[in-house]
């Protein structure tokens, strides 16, 4: 018999023509485009609200500082008679709490987002999978066994949130990662750390306790410079390289066979990304305690502001650094005379969103 | 003879299937690197799924892979696209073992499609389908317009410009997989590979997916390599057929050359027809299952026959095929086969009033046959016979498949057609004719065997029936051979019956008489039938095709 060509061609529509014209170009660049200036608006929007409410954060207190004279101060100029009073508010008391808080929030938004679209699952946030815990295990331990303070409390919770990351990761290995898996190991070593927490509280003195506890519950009371200038140094490089790693995700969101086919060294790319992630909370961490729910926040609501699946690492840091420093303002002003810690707010926020979150996964039998 | 059967003679007597060329190269097209495995060892753990397999996959052409469930076809994809490290062997891109080359390296020259998928929710179109773009990109490269111009020719080539602000949660399935392999043309690699490219979606859109794959196959060149589920899909669209059980290659080639209802039935465990596919001209895999059984059969094979007439068949047996060999399955089949042209519904020119149709009124015409001659069967093969049959250089062998469908063809060999192995057995050759093979392939569904012998100048002639075996080496070849080189294969007749023929056909027809033989030059010569049939079968399909 003949070869099949002539036959199905005959009945067969014509092949398109495998040249796009100008105006097809035109027309996916305008799809693109749309997509692009909505995330630029967001972002700049985000960028625009975490300015106000810094300078909001600065100017308000016990102490008002209009804002000209915030201003003013801040480029450096001279305001009048007032001004060694403005400059300590400013400079030793608020400002130092604010950039931590700005720092914090980036850092918490950028590693929560970088988990949760590595491991295509919303609930996979550091600060459900027990790397949050495995930092306050250390710097509660850190606290009650041995007396540290300040910078040490610091380097034990970075410690132990990169300590937590790795046996979280080496308990869910098994020819490769399924981010299910991890997911549920996750939820097992934070109840595990948990528990170890809880059980060293027990054993604390009062006062050891109650500094331990103040820390656990996420608190910018005490930024001072030197913790700043710890936490920039830091941040300076792991955000860079975090927004590098980034643009693997767009590749990884299709799945670990897609990404492989597209080009990317998938493990390698995936141990990179979690790696700053934990870095980032580590440092975020240590700075601040385990601000409850911002890691686990800040992605989807980017999400949400951006439309469509693009990874949107930039806006949800942002969006960290804006639920950080509000969460703070009202912790700080909203309750009149009574000022809470950080982490008492957004945990307020945060936890209805996981159980909404939880119950909605669970409807749809799916975690994305 | 009733349709199917006259179609599958207008075959018969067509030219064996000349390779299509491949199609020209577009200019300016992207290269098409060679793809090949070498003993490659696929598998899961310790599990071995693929076992040292050794494929080439032709350049420019549509490859298919096909084979039963876990017979290791997504495996061995999986394998060919790097996502599998082989335990042994070696995919190879170009000659280079594919493992020896960065992911970025094999992403720029070949691209995969995996099996369903996942997209992020809320992706759009065009989003998803440059992602594609990324292996030329890397980690510091920006958007170019090099490729929003890749993105827009996927996009036109697949039919989803119109879907490019789309959210791809919204699509139907099969746009759908129009857009994933978008993404995959962005890509803009000379291979493409593909799982399973149309599971889950209905029939239009598994066409439609396969129509623009052998668009692109055509219009770019590009080699194409697709797992699929569908046989009938995949033998119409497939350049090359790849056929795996067990993590082996059981058989390669064109789908024509490859597909028989042995291999259907050795690698699918699934008894079936394989007819021409009235459409594409390929094979066309009918399933037969448990429920419909020998009398549909028959009814499928007379082709015109109608429901009645099958019905009545079993009871119009024809004496000689009800004879006394063991009752195998594949004789109820015989046994259900209409008398051919009787109890049809409609014989060409014809009175249906003028059709015999049961021994009965057969008998009303012919009377019984004296006692003699009515017992004239041997059971076995006398000295006179061995000597008849030994001087008969030509014997016409009649065949059976199981579906009831007939064959005849011409033995013939200078020294006898036959050997006399013993009083019960002769054994002839099996030389090499033009590879359709149909009288062999009936044996093996229906060993049943009738052989007229013929001896030039001698007006009666001698009749076999018994049953066939084919065989393929052994001593008897050897005996079988002509000119020092022994056939490829024997058949071997286990004798149940020997009947004299009389010679009053032969001498009526002056056969044998030179004077009566007409002039060579006047008939038509075996080129002439040739092209006059194909010239027939395709003025059928184009009726068929636009209606007449």
């Amino acid at each position: 018999m003949t070869p099949s060509t002539p036959a199905t061609a005959a009945t067969a529509p014509a092949p398109p023509a495998n040249r796009a014209t100008s105006g097809d170009v035109a027309r996916v660049s305008r799809a693109r485009r749309r997509e692009r200036s909505r995330a630029i608006v967001v972002t700049a929007g985000l960028a625009a609200a975490v300015t106000a409410v810094l300078l909001a954060a600065l100017a308000v207190g016990d102490f008002r500082i209009g804002i000209p004279d915030l201003l003013a101060r801040l480029v450096g100029q001279q305001v009048g008679e007032l001004q060694p009073r403005i400059d300590y508010v400013l400079f030793d008391l608020r400002l130092p709490r604010a950039v931590t808080g700005l720092l914090v929030g980036v850092a918490f938004g950028l590693a929560g987002s970088l988990f949760q679209r590595l491991l295509r699952n919303p609930l996979a946030s550091p600060d459900v999978l027990g790397i949050s815990a495995g930092a306050s295990a250390a710097a509660v331990l850190a606290i009650v066994a041995f007396g540290a303070s300040g910078f040490a409390v610091s380097a034990g919770a970075f410690t132990g949130a990169v300590a937590a990351s790795a046996l979280i990761y080496a308990l869910a290995w098994q020819r490769g990662i399924s981010g299910y898996r991890l997911v549920l190991i996750g939820i097992g070593v934070n109840a595990a750390l948990l528990s170890a927490v809880s059980f060293l509280m027990t054993r604390a003195d009062m006062t050891d306790a109650q500094q331990a506890l103040l820390w656990r519950t996420g608190s910018l009371y005490d930024s001072s410079w030197d913790e700043v200038a710890a936490l920039l140094g830091c941040l300076v490089v792991l955000v860079p390289t975090a927004l590098l790693l980034a643009r693997a995700l767009p590749r990884l969101q299709l799945g670990d066979d897609s990404a492989r086919g597209l080009g990317l060294p998938v493990e390698r790319t995936r141990l990179a990304l979690l790696l700053v992630a934990t870095g980032l909370i580590g440092v975020g961490t240590a700075a601040a305690g385990p601000v409850a729910f911002v890691a686990f926040l800040s992605g989807p609501i980017a999400s949400r502001l951006l439309g469509g699946a693009r990874p949107g690492t930039v806006p949800a840091a942002l969006v960290g650094a804006l639920v950080t420093l509000s969460s703070d303002f009202v912790a700080q002003h909203l309750f009149g005379d009574q000022q809470f810690p950080v982490g008492v707010v957004t945990g307020a926020v945060g936890a209805p969103y996981l159980l909404w979150l939880l119950a909605k996964s669970n409807r749809a039998g799916r975690g994305e | 003879m009733a349709g199917e059967s006259a179609a599958a003679h207008t075959v018969a007597a067509a030219p064996a299937p000349a390779p299509a060329p491949a199609p020209a190269p577009a200019p300016g097209e992207s290269r098409r690197p060679a793809v090949h495995t070498e003993r490659i060892s696929l598998g899961y753990g310790d599990r071995r799924v693929v076992d040292e397999l050794s494929l080439d996959i032709p350049p420019g052409r549509i490859t298919v892979i096909v084979g039963p469930n876990a017979c290791g076809k997504s495996t061995l994809l999986r394998g060919m696209a790097r996502l599998l490290r082989p335990t042994a062997g070696a995919a190879c891109l170009d000659g280079k073992s594919i493992h020896s080359l960065s992911s970025r390296e094999v992403a720029q020259q070949l691209g995969i499609l995996p099996q369903s998928p996942s997209a992020p929710e809320g992706i759009t179109v065009t989003d998803l389908v440059g992602r594609g773009r990324s292996p030329h990109q890397g980690w510091f490269g920006r958007w170019t317009d090099a490729d929003e111009q890749a993105v827009a020719d996927a996009m036109r080539a697949t039919g989803t410009l119109d879907l490019a602000d789309r959210s791809v949660d919204e699509l139907s399935g099969g746009q759908r997989q129009r857009v994933w392999i978008a993404m995959a043309l962005a890509q803009r690699t000379g291979v493409l590979l593909l799982d399973e490219p149309t599971t889950f979606l209905d029939l239009t859109h598994q066409v439609e997916v396969l129509d623009l794959l052998a668009d692109l196959n055509r219009t770019e060149a590009t080699t194409i390599v697709a797992v699929l589920h569908d046989l009938n899909l995949a033998c119409r669209y497939a350049d090359h057929l790849v056929v795996l059980s067990e993590g082996r290659l059981v058989a390669e080639g064109a789908p024509r050359e490859v597909v028989t209802e042995e291999l259907v039935r050795d690698v699918f465990a699934l008894p079936s027809r394989v007819i021409d596919d009235p459409v594409s001209a390929t094979p066309l895999i009918v399933p037969i299952g448990r429920h419909h059984g020998s009398a549909n059969r028959a009814g499928t094979a007379a082709g015109t026959a109608a429901a009645d007439s099958v019905a009545a068949a079993p009871a119009d047996t024809p004496a000689d095929a009800a004879a006394d060999t063991p009752a195998e399955a594949a004789l109820d089949v015989a046994a259900a086969i209409p008398p051919t042209g009787a109890g049809s519904a409609a014989v060409s020119g014809v009175a249906s009033g003028a059709v015999v149709r049961s021994e009965t009124e057969l008998r009303e015409v012919v009377d019984e046959p004296v006692p003699l001659i009515a017992d004239k069967a041997a059971p076995a093969i006398d000295d006179e016979s061995r000597r008849f049959l030994e001087a008969a250089p030509l014997l016409m062998l009649a065949s059976a498949a199981d579906d009831g469908s007939v064959d005849v063809s011409p033995r013939g060999d200078e020294d006898g057609s036959v050997i006399v192995l013993d009083e019960r057995t002769v054994a002839f050759a099996d030389r090499q004719g033009n590879r359709r093979v149909d009288s062999m392939l009936n044996i093996l569904r229906n060993p049943r065997v009738a052989m007229l012998f013929l001896v030039p100048g001698i007006d009666h002639a001698l009749r076999i029936n018994g049953t066939a075996t084919i065989v393929r080496d052994g001593e008897l070849l050897d005996r079988l051979a002509l000119k020092g080189s022994p056939p490829e294969l024997a058949v071997v007749v286990t004798v149940s019956e020997l009947f004299v023929h009389c010679g009053r056909a032969f001498g009526r027809s002056k056969v044998w008489d030179p004077e009566a033989w007409p002039d060579q030059g006047s008939l038509p010569t075996a080129g002439t039938l040739l092209k006059a049939h194909t010239a027939l079968r395709d003025a059928l399909r184009d009726a068929e095709r636009y209606g007449s």
